[in-house]
């Protein structure tokens, strides 16, 4: 049976629902909560209560997403567990590490050069204050959650927290949005998603111009990843790329260092 | 792909990571310098000779196993067809580059509007220490400059980063494009070159727009001599004697002021 008109809006609908959801309403209760929690943390005498509430939120919008993709792909007769266990050869794992080098690496470049083509228009728009803005480059926004959560929690619990809100990621946007996409056909899932990736790496960054990095970098996974997902839809491969592709920023990097 | 890895489950995010991993090795290489950087300083260059011998091995290994007998056939007509394609790009590079110069004022650095704050004579680790999108944005020559200066670019190591270059982006690279291409024979060969030169050319971004520019004009000079000889060798000489020639130059400038650019002040 062909895929009608009709079939497609209702899958958008789904997915677009599902990440208002996750990128709206549970964003805004997620902070609510985490600052709520992290009052209440003796970890609060050390640091910021704004940054350990951060922390906390990384950890929360994981949960949510996962929870998020669960029920969408229940309401529409998926099954979430298989991505986990069907398909799955233990090789894909050791070749997402290589993924994740490999996107790593074409995302620094392209960031670079989006930052190159765009800092004449972005000097003109704040002037001298543009070294200040490139300064804070993947050190604001919610890669600076990220950070925070590398630096102040355990490592073991750190690294839980950010692969679980990768997780998160993943799920929403191949294991739900390329999956309710396909019956549409493979361009169409691969561009919905890959757009909707690179929509949402903006919102909690300080500008547009400093979310460029990021968005790049989900140009370069969103549709690897989904192009792949379509081959063997298998999550944890990708998870474990994109894991790697974090590993290899600077913005993890460097509180390693300075730890 | 008639490699060691007969799963075709495996193939397509085999050839994924390759594809992406041949589109952009320098960047690998100064992750690599960044993470190693706490343990034992390492110049880039070297780890960028490390990771290209390490694509190419993997293509050889996992790939194609026959992939080292298309690409280095004996051509003794190659070495010289090399030689006067190195002495010929270099030519051009001058050329084009001094045309540049001319038609434009601004410098090969972006940023040069900004204040140093690095000193005249910088540690390794200040260098380092730039944010790597600046630092790409920024300091890329002067580093390479620096590193030739301090003598850490050996000659040989000059040469073999050109012909690892040319077996990675004139060989494999554009080879591998080919599985996801929807041309076959010359079109999907001419394509795949054309890509692959295209990301030759932007991993030469820290050395300014007028350097891609230049080393994208290179790379179809290259090319070429892929296409007219019907193997690597020939290119892969030019591209190593282009490289040498290059340093010299570079070396010949040493006496030049060297200028860094502003980092952050402190912490965050």
């Amino acid at each position: 049976m062909s895929p009608t008109p009709l079939a497609a809006l209702s899958a958008l609908g789904w997915i677009l629902a599902a990440l208002l959801l996750q990128y709206v309403l549970c964003r805004r209760l997620i902070m609510a909560t985490a600052r709520h929690l992290a009052e209440q943390l003796p970890l609060s005498f050390h640091y910021p209560t704004r940054d350990v509430a951060l922390t906390l939120a990384v950890a929360g919008a994981g949960l949510t997403a996962l929870g998020i993709a669960w029920a969408v792909s229940w309401a529409n007769g998926e099954n979430l567990l298989s991505l986990f266990t069907e398909h799955l050869l233990p090789l894909q794992l050791p070749i997402g590490i290589l993924l994740g080098l490999g996107e790593a690496s074409v995302s620094m470049l392209l960031s670079s050069l989006a930052l190159a083509v765009f800092r004449p228009w972005r000097q003109r728009q704040i002037g001298p204050d543009l070294i200040n803005e490139l300064r804070t480059i993947g050190r604001a926004g919610w890669v600076r959650a990220y950070r925070q959560t590398l630096q102040i929690w355990p490592a073991p619990l750190g690294w839980a927290s950010i692969a679980l809100a990768l997780l998160g990621e993943e799920l929403l946007f191949r294991g739900l949005a390329v999956r309710l996409l396909a019956p549409e056909g493979f361009p169409f899932a691969l561009v919905a998603s890959t757009f909707l990736f690179v929509a949402v790496q903006a919102q909690g960054m300080p500008s547009w111009f400093s979310a460029l990095p990021a968005m790049c970098g989900a140009l370069v996974i969103g549709p690897i990843n989904a192009w792949l997902f379509m081959t063997v839809p298998n999550i944890l491969p990708l998870e474990i790329a994109h894991l790697t592709f974090f590993c290899s920023h600077d913005f993890i990097i460097s509180p390693l260092r300075c730890s | 792909m008639n490699g060691l890895i007969p799963i075709p489950e495996l193939e397509t995010s085999l050839l994924a990571a390759l594809l992406l991993l041949h589109a952009s090795p320098v960047m690998l290489a100064n992750r690599l310098a960044a993470l190693l950087e706490p343990i034992r300083r390492v110049s880039p260059l070297w780890l960028y000779v490390v990771v290209l011998g390490m694509l190419i091995g993997g293509d050889l290994v996992l790939i194609s196993p026959d992939l080292h007998r298309i690409a280095w056939p004996t051509q003794a007509l190659a070495v010289i067809v090399g030689l006067l394609g190195g002495e010929l790009g270099f030519w051009l590079d001058q050329v084009v580059t001094t045309l540049l110069r001319k038609a434009s004022r601004d410098t090969s650095r972006p940023l040069r509007r900004l204040p140093p704050i690095l000193g005249p004579s910088p540690s390794w680790g200040a260098v380092l220490s730039l944010n790597p999108l600046q630092a790409a944005d920024a300091t890329g020559s002067t580093v390479t400059r620096t590193l030739l200066t301090r003598g850490e670019f050996l000659p040989p190591l000059v040469v073999a980063v050109g012909i690892l270059e040319e077996i990675a982006y004139r060989w494999a690279f554009p080879w591998l494009l080919g599985f996801v291409l929807p041309w076959r024979e010359l079109p999907g060969l001419l394509c795949g070159l054309m890509i692959a030169n295209l990301f030759y050319g932007l991993i030469h971004l820290s050395f300014g727009s007028r350097t891609i520019f230049t080393r994208w004009l290179l790379g179809l000079l290259f090319a070429a001599l892929v296409l007219m000889s019907g193997s690597v060798l020939a290119a892969s000489i030019a591209h190593g004697l282009f490289n040498w020639l290059a340093m010299k130059a570079t070396l010949a400038e040493r006496r030049r002021p060297i200028t860094f650019v502003r980092s952050h002040p402190g912490g965050f």
